[in-house]
């Protein structure tokens, strides 16, 4: 008779907020100490928040880690302010108690022969990138990397010194003029050279041109994607986009990293 | 009360000819199949686990947005996606059983278009062990063709009863819809057709609208609504439900702690189904269980059962 197996391990943690950083009007960093995640989180990889103990709101919040340190047990999480949750952890302090699931979902994968790297990063879709280019930094594996930051306001556009340390080049594209290229990230795809892979996160309308790109460039791309989410952990089947080989696949299980030629992002 | 007679809670209840370990359960739709939780809690502790709606072909599910948030609820349109029978004997039906083996019961949750199709789950699964009872959902709101008439037809309804009911010795147990005028008579006439058990609630249809996209928030515009938000009018329907039938209840509706699963208890239910709670607190089973036998010892309550239908009016 086969007997119970205890839950080997727990994806479900309490912590606390150790520090919070305002890096634009409405872009926030929290470094969150849950040594758990900080030793076993992977880029692309994210946490599940629960925001109030009450029920405005009343779901939890998913957020990429934007870097961890396994070493004091932190990471951190980078946020903008778009609604009531996001606009509740702009409240929150160092000592703050948070309740997170995580890490959770698929990370990127750079198999050993992809020696140049394109990132295009969308806005907040700058966080798991951001995480990749530093880990791959520090692998030492001698990856070039080219990451292009696009944001309709120069203001969104930030942690570029970071970056820089990391990447081959940085190129930020804003809508204003705050910067030298002025428009969209896929706007200058003619200047994108010529990447082994390209790794790709953003609003949906940027991952679908990334998408018609590199599928006319013939580059192969791995895109974080977003979802409404329920459970975050497989079971509530709500949080599903459509692939065109699969069917309906859950971005908090086998995503949020997909091969992009897989989805079906819409017209 | 002395602390070794507080261990001596006897948290089991009776749902027919079935035994619960204890009334807590999870909800069909927000556990799968008994094996995602496993890295956030032990589902052997659980007294029951209602398990996704089957069919016999696997279906796809509606297409996204499926699921929104609302004032103290969220609304679903999962469209009883599902892996079909065959792909749950493959693939879901051995943890089925290790569960089913640490004595918690397992409920299957049959989502047929038609009295055959029911009838084809029940036979397909009378040949497993690892299930104990059939949860006939006829009140998913979700899917044009799926049970929404059986839940709002009474001819229908007592039809598919009767049909079941011949087919197996388990428990029969009919999950009613919210959306009828009269939820007790519902009840009433699934007693009656031979259901052992009755289930409440299932989702009401509600909708979502962005009104900056001025589009619905659903990709099939209306789902179903469950959490906090439909509590109070769950605990009336059980309540009033549990005061027309001799059959046991399992309650659910918003029940997000233990004091929700005691007042569904004092309402009438013998059992509860903690839904949308799981997606909040992925631990809520857990805590419900403990703050239900804390509450017991609090209150010198030394059978659980003593506190089905025990509401003072
Ligand atoms: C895997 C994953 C990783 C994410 N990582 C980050 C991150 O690193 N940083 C970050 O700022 N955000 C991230 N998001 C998005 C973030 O979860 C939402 O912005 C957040 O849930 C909004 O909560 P809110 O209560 O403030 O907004 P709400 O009040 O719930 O909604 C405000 C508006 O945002 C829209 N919205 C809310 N949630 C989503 C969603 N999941 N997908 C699409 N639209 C949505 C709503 O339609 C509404 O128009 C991620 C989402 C996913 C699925
Ligand atoms: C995402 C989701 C999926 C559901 N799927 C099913 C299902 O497959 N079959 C069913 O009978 N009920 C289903 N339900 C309804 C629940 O089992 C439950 O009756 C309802 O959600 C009310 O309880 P709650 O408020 O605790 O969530 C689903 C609910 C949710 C939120
Ligand atoms: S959020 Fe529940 S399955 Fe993905």
């Amino acid at each position: 008779m086969p007997t119970a197996t205890p839950a080997q391990h727990t994806l479900h943690h309490t912590g606390s907020i150790v520090e919070v950083q305002q890096l634009a009007p409405l872009i926030w960093a929290h470094r969150c100490h849950i040594p758990e995640i900080a030793a076993s989180v992977h880029p692309g990889q994210f946490v599940h928040m629960r925001i109030t103990e009450g029920s405005a709101p009343l779901l939890r919040r998913p957020f990429s880690v934007l870097d961890a340190n396994p070493r004091d047990g932190t990471f951190r999480i980078l946020f903008k302010v778009v609604g009531v949750g996001t606009q509740i952890m702009t409240g929150f302090r160092a000592g703050d108690p948070v309740d997170m699931l995580g890490p959770l979902g698929s990370a990127f994968n750079v198999p050993r022969a992809n020696k140049r790297l394109l990132m295009i990063a969308g806005g907040i879709g700058m966080v798991p990138l951001y995480f990749l280019a530093k880990k791959l930094f520090e692998s030492r594996r001698g990856i070039e990397v080219d990451y292009w930051f696009g944001a309709r306001d120069a203001e969104e556009i930030y942690l570029l010194d970071d970056l820089r340390q990391w990447c081959n080049t940085v190129v930020p594209v804003s809508e204003d003029a705050g910067f030298e290229k002025r428009g969209r990230v896929t706007d200058f795809a003619n200047e994108w050279g010529s990447p082994n892979l390209v790794l790709t996160c953003g609003p949906t309308a940027m991952l679908r041109e990334v998408q018609r790109i590199t599928r006319d460039m013939n580059f192969p791309v791995y895109g974080a994607l977003e979802s409404f989410m329920g459970c975050g952990l497989g079971a509530c089947l709500g949080c599903v986009l459509n692939t065109t080989d699969a069917g309906y696949e859950r971005v908090c299980t086998e995503g949020p990293v997909f091969d992009l030629h897989r989805l079906e992002l819409g017209p | 009360m002395t602390a070794a007679a507080a261990t001596c809670v006897d948290l089991s209840v009776k749902l027919g000819s079935l035994r619960l370990k204890n009334p807590v359960t999870v909800a069909s739709g927000t556990f799968g199949y008994g094996t995602e939780y496993a890295h956030v809690f032990d589902s052997t502790l659980l007294g029951g686990v209602f398990l996704k709606a089957l069919t016999m072909n696997p279906r796809p599910g509606n297409p996204p947005n499926r699921i929104c948030e609302t004032s103290s609820g969220m609304l679903n349109s999962i469209g009883l996606q599902n892996v079909g029978i065959d792909r749950f004997f493959s693939e879901k039906e051995p943890n089925c059983q290790r569960i089913a083996s640490a004595g918690v019961t397992i409920f299957a949750n049959l989502a047929g278009q038609t009295i055959e199709e029911f009838e084809q789950l029940i036979d397909h699964l009378e040949t497993t062990t690892a299930v104990h009872a059939y949860e006939l959902n006829v009140s998913c709101p979700n899917v044009n063709k799926g049970g929404c008439q059986f839940g709002q037809d009474q001819t229908l309804l007592r039809e598919l009863v009767i049909a079941t009911r011949k087919l197996t010795q388990r428990p029969i147990i009919v999950k009613l819809s919210p959306q009828v005028t009269d939820i007790a008579a519902m009840g009433v006439l699934c007693e009656r057709a031979g259901a052992d058990a009755l289930s409440l609630i299932n989702t009401f249809p509600a909708m979502a609208i962005d009104a900056q996209s001025r589009r619905p928030v659903l990709n099939t515009i209306a789902g179903g609504l469950s959490g906090p938000a439909i509590k109070p009018i769950a605990l009336r329907m059980v309540y009033q439900t549990a005061q027309a039938v001799s059959i046991p209840i399992i309650g659910m509706g918003g029940i997000m702690n233990a004091t929700d699963a005691i007042e569904f208890l004092l309402a009438g239910a013998s059992a509860i189904s903690s839904g949308t709670a799981n997606f909040v607190n992925p631990n809520a089973p857990v805590e419900i269980l403990r703050g239900l036998e804390a509450y017991c010892i609090e209150h010198c309550v030394d059978r659980v059962e003593q506190l089905i239908g025990g509401l003072q009016v």
